[in-house]
C-alpha cells in the first residue's frame, strides 16, 4: 500500500507541476499554438 | 556561413506553396491573406551554397501599412537579422501588371534577384501567354517559370539562383523610392505601373477572351447578396449534418474500445488508489476524450476542403456586406473564420489589419468563434440529451443545433465588435479588397495534412493538460478520507458477502461509497462555495468545479466531469463511459442532474466563456498588454453566464427539461 501512495503522490504533484508550468509558460507569453516546424505546443515559429 | 535568400511576393501567389516545395518543410498554406503572417526560415539546398531561405508574409508595397507588412520591410532592411543576400520574387503570371508593381520596389532595393513566374497555367486558361525570356531580358535578371504545387521547374530555380548568387549582379529596378511618403505619391504609382507594362510589351501574348469562366458563373450565385447567403447557410447545415452522420458510428466503436482496453489493463491491478487514480482520472477522464478524435477529424476534413476549393475568401466577401452596414470591415471576418479552427492562430491573422482599433476589435472577438476544442462538450450533450429526430425529414435536430451552436458566437460576434469599435472611437470602415481565387477541386494531400495536424494536436492535449487537469481533478476529489467513514462501509459490505447478497447490492454499495467520499472532499468544499454562483444557471457543484477546472483549455472540462462523476459512483457508470455516467448521476433531491435545460445552459456557457489560457496569452503579445486579455477574460465570462441563464430559464419555461 506504502508504494501505491507513494507513487500516486508523485503522479498528482507531476501533474500539479505540469499545470502550473504551462500557465506560466502562458504568461511568459508562448501561445501554446501549433508550429510546423517544432511540433504543437511550442508557440508560433518566428514571431 | 548561411546565404539569406528571402522569398517575397503579392499575398495569395503561392510564397509558401513554393517555400514547401523548395525546402521540404510544411508550412501552413492557404488561398486568403492572413495565413503567413511572420517569416518563417528553411534550409534550401543550392549546388554549392549553404542557403537559408525566409518565407515573408504577402504584400503589395515595402511601404508598410499592417503588421504583418511591417515584418516584410523589417526583414528587407536587415533589421530582423542579417540583410538577405538575395531575392526569390514570385509573381502570378495570371495577374502580371499587378504583381511587377510589387516587383519593382523589390528591384529596387538592388539585390540579386530571381523571378519564379508561378500559376502559368491559370495564366493560360485567362487567355494570357507570358515569354519567360522575353522578360527575363526587359527585366535584367533571371525568370524561371515554376508550378509550385506540382513541384516543376525547381532544379532550373535552384540553378538560377546558384548562378545570381555567384554573379552578385544587383537588379535594376525604375530607381524610383521604396519607402517614405514619396513611395506612395500618385506620381510615383502611375510610373511603376508604366514600368510594369514596358516590361512586359513584349513578353506578353494575350488571346481573345472567351465567355465566362467557370469561377466567374458559380460566382454569380455563391457571392450573391441573397442566393449566397442562403447557399452558405445550406453549406454549412450539410457540414453539420455530415459531421454527425459520418462520425457517430466511429466514435461509438472507439468509446467501446478505449474503455474495453481501459478495463483490460486495470483488472491484474491490485484494488487501491493507483487503481482508482487509473481509472477515474486517466480513463475516465483523458481517455474520454479521445472519442471526441473522429468528430475533429471530420470537422476539419470539412474546413479544409471549403478552404482548398477557394470558398473561405467568397465567405469573407459576402459577410464584408454585412460587416460594412455596421462599421466594420471584411477584413475583421478573415480573423473570425480562421477562429473556428482555433483563435490562436485567428488573433494572429489580424496582424494583416493595419489600423489597430479595427484589429483591436477583431482580436478581442475571435475567441467568440466556436473552435474545435468545444466540439467535444457540443457533441456529450447533444448526444446524450437531445433527441434524434428529423425536421421536414431533411435535417437532424442534433446537427442543427450544433449548427446554431457554432453560429452562436458569430452573431453576437457582429454587436460586440461594432460596441467595442463605437467605445474605442475608432473612424469608418477601411474599404476591403480580397482576390477569389478561382475555384479548383481540393488537394487531397494538403486536406490530409490538415486533418492529420488537428487530429495530432488534440491529442498531444488529451495527453499533456486535460490528463494532468484530470489527474489533480481526481486527487481532489478522493481526498481527505475518513477512517471512520470507510470502516463502516467495509463492515456493510461484509454483512452483504455474508448474507449472499446479489451483484447489484454490493456495486450499489460501492458506488455509495464513491458518492460520499467525494461529497467530503476537497473539491466537495471548493465548489459548494462557488455553487451560489452557477445555480441560476442549473448547475451543482459538480457541473460548477468542471467548468472552472477548464480554465488552461476547454476541452478539458469533458475530462473533468467523467473524473467527477465516475469518481463520485454514478449510476450505469460500469466501464467508466462518460454518457452513461452522465444520464445516470443525480442531485441530492434525487432526481436526475442533467435534463435538455442544463445541457443547453452548459453549452451555452463553453461558447461563449474564455476558458483557455493560450488565447488569453496570444492576446497579451499580440496587443502588447495583460489588460486586453483580462478585459476579453471578463467580458467573455459574463456573457456566457447571461447567455447560459437565458438559455437555462427558457427552456424550463418552455417545458424542455
Amino acid at each position: 500500500m506504502d508504494w501505491q501512495i507513494t507513487l500516486v503522490a508523485l503522479i498528482v504533484a507531476g501533474a500539479g507541476g505540469f499545470i502550473g508550468w504551462r500557465l506560466w509558460r502562458a504568461t511568459r507569453g508562448h501561445d501554446g499554438g501549433s508550429c510546423d516546424k517544432c511540433g504543437p505546443g511550442k508557440g508560433e515559429h518566428g514571431a | 556561413m548561411k546565404t539569406t535568400i528571402a522569398l517575397a511576393g503579392n499575398p495569395n501567389v503561392g510564397k509558401t506553396t513554393l517555400f514547401n516545395a523548395l525546402t521540404g518543410l510544411n508550412q501552413r498554406t492557404g488561398n486568403y491573406p492572413g495565413v503567413t503572417v511572420s517569416w518563417h526560415a528553411g534550409a534550401w539546398p543550392l549546388p554549392d551554397v549553404e542557403a537559408e531561405l525566409l518565407d515573408l508574409p504577402g504584400s503589395y508595397s515595402i511601404a508598410a501599412h499592417s503588421p504583418d507588412e511591417a515584418v516584410v520591410q523589417r526583414v528587407l532592411a536587415g533589421e530582423d537579422g542579417p540583410r538577405p543576400a538575395a531575392l526569390l520574387a514570385i509573381v502570378d503570371a495570371s495577374n502580371p501588371e499587378r504583381n511587377l508593381y510589387f516587383l519593382s520596389q523589390l528591384m529596387d532595393l538592388g539585390l540579386p534577384t530571381v523571378v519564379a513566374l508561378n500559376m502559368v497555367d491559370v495564366a493560360r486558361e485567362h487567355g494570357l501567354a507570358i515569354d519567360a525570356a522575353k522578360l527575363a531580358k526587359a527585366l535584367g535578371c533571371r525568370v524561371v517559370p515554376v508550378q509550385a504545387n506540382k513541384r516543376e521547374g525547381l532544379d532550373a530555380l535552384a540553378a538560377a539562383m546558384q548562378a545570381a548568387l555567384a554573379d552578385a549582379q544587383p537588379a535594376r529596378g525604375p530607381g524610383l523610392p521604396t519607402t517614405g511618403p514619396a513611395a506612395a505619391t500618385p506620381d510615383t504609382i502611375r510610373r511603376r505601373y508604366g514600368w510594369a507594362r514596358q516590361m512586359l510589351v513584349d513578353a506578353i501574348t494575350r488571346s481573345a477572351p472567351g465567355g465566362p469562366r467557370f469561377s466567374d458563373r458559380v460566382d454569380r450565385i455563391l457571392t450573391h447578396k441573397v442566393w449566397g447567403l442562403l447557399a452558405m447557410v445550406l453549406l454549412m447545415g450539410a457540414v453539420f449534418q455530415s459531421i454527425y452522420a459520418w462520425s457517430q458510428p466511429i466514435m461509438d466503436l472507439m468509446d467501446f474500445g478505449v474503455h474495453w482496453l481501459g478495463a483490460w489493463a486495470l483488472r491484474p491491478l491490485p484494488e487501491g488508489l493507483l487503481k482508482e487514480l487509473l481509472g477515474d482520472g486517466l480513463i475516465a477522464g483523458a481517455g474520454s476524450v479521445l472519442v471526441f478524435v473522429p468528430q475533429i477529424a471530420v470537422l476539419f476534413f470539412f474546413i479544409a476542403i471549403l478552404e482548398d476549393c477557394g470558398y473561405m475568401a467568397r465567405s469573407a466577401f459576402l459577410m464584408d456586406r454585412l460587416f460594412a452596414k455596421l462599421g466594420l470591415s471584411g477584413r475583421s471576418f478573415i480573423p473570425l473564420l480562421s477562429s473556428f479552427a482555433c483563435a490562436v492562430p485567428g488573433i494572429l491573422s489580424t496582424r494583416t489589419i493595419a489600423d489597430r482599433k479595427e484589429r483591436l476589435t477583431a482580436m478581442l472577438v475571435a475567441p467568440l468563434m466556436s473552435c474545435s476544442a468545444r466540439l467535444p462538450i457540443y457533441t456529450i450533450m447533444i448526444a446524450c440529451f437531445v433527441p434524434g429526430r428529423m425536421l421536414l425529414g431533411l435535417v437532424d435536430q442534433r446537427a442543427l443545433l450544433l449548427f446554431a451552436l457554432y453560429s452562436l458566437g458569430l452573431i453576437l460576434a457582429i454587436p460586440v465588435a461594432f460596441l467595442l469599435k463605437r467605445s474605442m472611437q475608432a473612424g469608418a470602415a477601411p474599404l476591403f479588397l480580397i482576390e477569389l481565387p478561382g475555384y479548383k477541386w481540393p488537394d487531397w494531400r494538403t486536406v490530409g495534412r490538415r486533418v492529420y495536424e488537428q487530429c495530432r494536436e488534440f491529442l498531444t492535449n488529451a495527453g499533456t493538460i486535460i490528463l494532468a487537469v484530470s489527474i489533480v481533478v481526481w486527487a481532489l476529489g478522493a481526498f481527505p478520507r475518513s477512517a471512520a467513514q470507510r470502516a463502516g462501509f467495509s463492515a456493510r459490505r461484509a454483512a452483504l458477502v455474508q448474507s449472499a447478497a446479489p451483484e447489484p447490492q454490493v456495486q450499489a454499495l460501492d458506488a455509495a461509497e464513491r458518492s460520499d467520499r467525494l461529497n467530503h472532499s476537497y473539491l466537495a468544499t471548493a465548489g459548494r462555495g462557488i455553487e451560489p454562483v452557477f445555480r441560476p444557471l442549473g448547475w451543482d457543484w459538480r457541473i460548477s468545479m468542471a467548468a472552472l477546472a477548464s480554465f488552461p483549455a476547454r476541452e478539458v472540462v469533458v475530462g473533468t466531469l467523467g473524473t467527477i462523476f465516475n469518481a463520485g459512483g454514478a449510476e450505469q457508470a460500469e466501464g467508466g463511459r462518460l454518457r452513461d455516467a452522465l444520464k445516470g448521476v443525480k442531485r441530492d433531491d434525487g432526481q436526475p442532474l442533467f435534463n435538455l435545460a442544463v445541457a443547453l445552459s452548459l453549452m451555452v456557457f463553453f461558447a461563449l466563456c474564455a476558458q483557455c489560457a493560450s488565447t488569453l496569452a496570444v492576446i497579451t503579445r499580440e496587443s502588447g498588454t495583460w489588460k486586453w486579455a483580462a478585459f476579453t477574460f471578463a467580458y467573455m465570462t459574463v456573457l456566457a453566464w447571461v447567455g447560459a441563464a437565458l438559455a437555462y430559464h427558457l427552456a424550463l419555461w418552455m417545458g424542455l427539461a
